[in-house]
């Protein structure tokens, strides 16, 4: 057994705990090279690929596409040298998997921390199980029972009937996972129920004389009534087919002669019990999770508030011209708004700042975090040091970084760690809006459209375009005023787009 | 006559024909209190009481009771120089048409509806003109119109019936002479309801079907048995046969066609019938020029029998199958209280909808045949009784035939059931009913069945479903 080596979840960036199996790029039995792409992991804002850190044949992969592991946790089995099929038995590796132990102090992780939070169940326990129970076929990786059902081919094939088929959409399971029972080989209710552990067992039938208690139902679909329906008035195969579903006849809307609840009423009412609306559920990506848990963590715990001015754009419209058309630039509006932003913190300083509890932090540099919109959510690349930056650099920079942010290309470092955020929706032609802040800065900036509006100017009513930005601000570190006061800078700055060369 | 010169009348409603679907419409609108008129182009009561439906179960009555006359021996019975005259018999069937179409008359006037004699067309939504030979005798306005004008019997390209010796149903129900062969070509209902009728008669009869068995849309149990008990009668029949020449002569017709195995056959008979189905009347109706769809010939309809254009329904017929008599008049009945805002109407289901064919033996069925379920995904329990082991069917001499249920094994509902031997046509209703109120099989076995009855095998078959038959 000692030619087996494990695969694990690497860490990159600090900030990395644990990470998404993606995708196995090797299969078991393909030869590995040290360095050799292994498997993709997505972690909270990137896919990126683990390497292998041992040549030899891969024999198992332990980590499922789909699963989360923490770092250093084990991804697949590596056996020395080329190995045959076989030469290798399924009990060795079970034995390995079982006697695995994360080399935590190597990679610096706090998993102890983990153990010793009491609310949190320990985070892989077989691992840790001695090698005495190791050989038990359950040490093998097998998944949650919710997440296996998820995988498989599309499954819209599949016979099922109308009602199994919403209660497996609803529970995102896969109807290639189920085995069918019901009628004709189709997949029935009650087979999603059997599989999936959805609801323990239906309500046994109610038998004169005997003496047995009657459990009540246990379903997680909520809402349905408990009391006998025995004087319900239904036909005969509406009634039998609702205590074959489980379904009670008070729940059911009757439209037979003689309100009398008939087979149709039972069926759509199965649908209405178990489904309500048609939808479609989608798994969290790592980067929605991010984005859920960070910024319900601002809303809730920072004090908020918002400072808002109007700004003409019109100078800035002409230079930009000018730069583009004249020079052979392409500078958009935004990279203005950055430099800008970066020259309003240099002059008001106290807003380049972040709260930390028992202190404020204070930076000298305006890291600027850049949001940008990608598939499946958002990301904010940062542009570093963008007051000592020249418009065409901060250009260049801010289209490079979106661009790899779009395809997932991002490392660690270029998404974490800015100062001061700008979020602009000008080019969905908003007019006004506020962000939220981007944790632990304390300012972000929410830029709407510039647009063509008439504004007094002295007693004459003038054409001008005018964009409205508003500043959230974290009111533990930044006050009204100093807000106000960026506010005034940055306005300055872009109604006057030559003062930033100062 | 100029169309500006008539007066356009003024209706609730309109019903153009008035055959079983067309007068009950009618009928059910007046009850409604709604001023009703119909308009028909030849006779009340339409096809199916004319030539369809009624004329033929009396020509049948007199072949059943030939029949019977024939086998009076298997009765102890001794009858001397039974015969027939072929044109009394067909006038029997005349005087029963007459007297009921003389009926429909009556209850039109009886509840006060409009007749309008003459054909009707669309001119607009809400406006019928009626004409007579080309000449517009009347202009008719109504918020609600319903067609109702049936079907015809489809003529193939290059085969049409010339009513002297290629026949339609039509001319054969009223022959002059027996003929001594007859080719039927199509084994539905009407094929082998007249294939009966002329070989009760002593007639050599030939069936041409071109699917793999009779009776098609029947049970495949039930196509089975019909063949051989047809068989035993002396019919010939010819299964996925195709007709590829018919040329009517002076005195007789020559057909040939090639048989299941590819063979070409050739024969001259008497008389050949055409009995291929029906097509939908809707020409000149305008109908598609007011925008109503047609389906393949038929009318398309919802469940409430409207069709695309607003305030024009169309039922029986005309419309989806099945094409049924009783069908049409159900329809009727669901349309016009559509219409009069009636509560709590239902459609009706094709499924619900029995069917009869009155051929010796007899052959009765409502709801799925045992394929159909099966191809629904539906885990059947199949019940089947011979009519052999029936007291009452011996004491009738009629021992020919089954009686079969399909059951939904889950629920227990009464999918279908499918009949044939004598007097089936009357019994297939207990089950209509059964399957109707939604019983399941424990009903239909906690339900007495009176004895000495047919409908005793009704009870077998449902009880043989769940394998606790006590007769076989």
């Amino acid at each position: 057994m000692s030619n087996l080596h494990a695969l694990t979840v690497p860490k990159w960036g600090m900030s990395m705990e644990e990470g998404e199996i993606a995708e196995w790029q090797v299969a078991v039995g393909d030869q590995l090279a040290v360095g050799d792409a292994v498997v993709d992991i997505e972690t909270s804002k990137i896919v990126n690929t683990a390497e292998s850190t041992c040549a030899g044949t891969l024999v198992r992969q332990v980590a499922q596409p789909g699963e989360v592991h923490k770092v250093a946790m084990l991804l697949g089995v590596v056996a020395e040298g080329v190995v045959a099929e076989g030469e290798i038995t399924e009990a060795e590796i079970d034995a390995f998997v079982a006697a695995f132990a994360p080399d935590a102090a190597a990679l610096n992780i706090s998993l102890v921390a983990d153990a010793a939070e009491p609310e949190k169940p320990a985070p892989q326990p077989s691992y840790g199980e001695s090698p005495a129970k190791k050989a038990t076929p359950a040490a093998a990786p097998a998944a949650q029972p919710q997440s296996a059902l998820s995988q498989g081919p599309d499954d819209t094939d599949v016979k099922a009937s109308t009602v199994a088929r919403r209660i497996a959409k609803a529970h995102n399971i896969n109807l290639n996972n189920i085995t069918p029972t019901g009628r004709h080989g189709r997949v029935s209710k009650q087979d999603i129920e059997q599989a999936a552990g959805i609801r323990v067992q239906a309500a046994p039938l109610v038998r004169q004389g005997a003496g047995q208690a009657i459990s009540a139902t246990v379903s997680p679909l909520a809402g349905r009534s408990t009391v006998d329906d025995s004087r319900i008035a239904a036909t005969p195969v509406a009634r039998r087919m609702a205590t074959k579903m489980n379904i009670n006849l008070n729940d059911v809307t009757p439209t037979g002669r003689r309100n009398r609840v008939t087979k149709d009423d039972v069926e759509k009412a199965a649908i209405a019990l178990t489904g309500v609306a048609d939808y479609r559920e989608e798994k969290l990506s790592s980067m929605r999770k991010t984005i859920a848990a960070r910024l319900t963590e601002s809303k809730q715990t920072v004090p908020h508030y918002r400072v808002s001015v109007d700004i003409e754009i019109d100078s800035l419209l002409q230079q930009r011209k000018y730069m583009n058309d004249a020079l052979g630039h392409s500078i958009s509006v935004n990279d203005f708004i950055i430099k800008a932003s970066a020259s309003a913190l240099h002059a008001v300083p106290d807003v380049n700042v972040q709260f930390t509890g028992e202190s404020i932090l204070k930076f000298d540099q305006a890291d600027i975090s850049v949001a940008v919109a990608i598939d499946g959510g958002l990301i904010t690349p940062v542009i570093r040091n963008a007051g000592n930056k020249s418009l065409p650099e901060i250009s260049a920079a801010a289209k490079d970084l979106a661009t790899r942010a779009k395809n997932g290309q991002l490392t660690v470092d270029e998404f974490q760690g800015g100062t001061f955020s700008i979020s602009n929706l000008g080019m969905y032609g908003v007019d006004q809006f506020d962000a939220i802040i981007n944790l632990p800065q304390a300012a972000i900036l929410a830029v709407a459209a510039g647009k063509k509006q008439s504004v007094v100017k002295g007693d004459r009513i003038v054409p001008a375009t005018v964009m409205r930005v508003s500043l959230s601000s974290d009111h533990r570190a930044i006050d009204g005023s100093v807000a106000a006061l960026f506010l005034k800078a940055l306005k300055g700055f872009l109604e006057n787009p030559a003062s930033m060369l100062l | 006559m100029a169309n500006n010169a008539i007066e356009t009348q003024q209706f609730d409603l309109l019903v153009v024909g008035a055959g079983p679907g067309g007068y009950v419409a009618a009928i059910r609108a007046a009850q409604l209190g709604l001023n009703t008129a119909i308009i028909e182009k030849q006779h009340m009561g339409g096809v199916c009481l004319n030539w369809g439906c009624i004329p033929t179960k009396s020509l049948l009555k007199s072949a059943e009771v030939y029949e019977s006359m024939q086998h009076a021996e298997d009765y102890g019975l001794t009858i001397k120089g039974a015969g027939f005259d072929i044109q009394k018999i067909v006038q029997r069937s005349r005087n029963i048409a007459e007297g009921l179409s003389g009926g429909i008359d009556h209850l039109m006037k009886k509840n006060k509806i409009t007749v309008i004699d003459g054909f009707a067309r669309l001119s607009a939504p809400g406006q019928l003109d009626v004409s007579v030979n080309g000449t517009t005798t009347a202009s008719v306005a109504a918020p609600h119109i319903i067609f109702a004008t049936g079907a015809s019997p489809r003529v193939i390209p290059g085969m049409e019936p010339d009513g002297k010796v290629i026949w339609t149903a039509k001319e054969a129900m009223t022959p002059q002479t027996l003929p001594k062969s007859l080719l039927v070509v199509g084994s539905g209902a009407i094929g082998i309801e007249f294939a009966s009728f002329y070989r009760s008669f002593g007639c050599e009869v030939t069936i041409l079907e071109m699917q793999d068995r009779i009776l098609p849309q029947e049970d495949a149990d039930v196509s089975k048995v019909a063949l051989r008990a047809f068989k035993k009668r002396g019919m010939k029949f010819f299964t996925s046969a195709k007709l590829n020449e018919l040329e009517a002569n002076e005195t007789n017709a020559s057909a040939k066609w090639t048989d299941k195995s590819g063979k070409a056959i050739e024969g001259t008979f008497d008389r050949v019938m055409l009995a291929v189905g029906v097509v939908a009347n809707t020409d000149g109706l305008g109908l598609v020029e007011q925008g109503v769809q047609l389906n393949r010939g038929q009318v398309v309809v919802n469940e409430w029998s409207e069709t695309a254009v607003k305030g024009v329904y169309a039922i029986g017929d005309m419309t989806a199958p099945p094409l049924l008599a009783h069908k049409a008049s159900h329809e009727a009945v669901i349309c016009v209280e559509k219409i009069a805002g009636l509560a709590d109407l239902e459609p009706l289901s094709a499924m619900s909808v029995p069917g009869c064919t009155y051929s010796s033996p007899q052959i009765a069925s409502v709801g799925m045949t045992e394929v159909q379920a099966q191809a629904e995904g539906i885990k059947t329990r199949v019940g089947k009784f011979d009519l052999s082991a029936l007291g009452k069917a011996q004491a009738m001499g009629k021992t020919e035939g089954f009686v079969k249920t399909v059951f939904d094994e889950e629920t227990g509902e009464l999918l279908g059931a499918h009949m044939i031997g004598a007097e089936v046509t009357e019994l297939i209703q207990g089950y209509v009913i059964a399957q109707k109120l939604e019983t399941t099989e424990d009903e239909l076995m906690h339900t007495v069945f009176a004895h000495p009855t047919m409908s005793e095998a009704m009870h077998e078959s449902v009880l043989d479903a769940f394998d606790k038959a006590i007769h076989s």
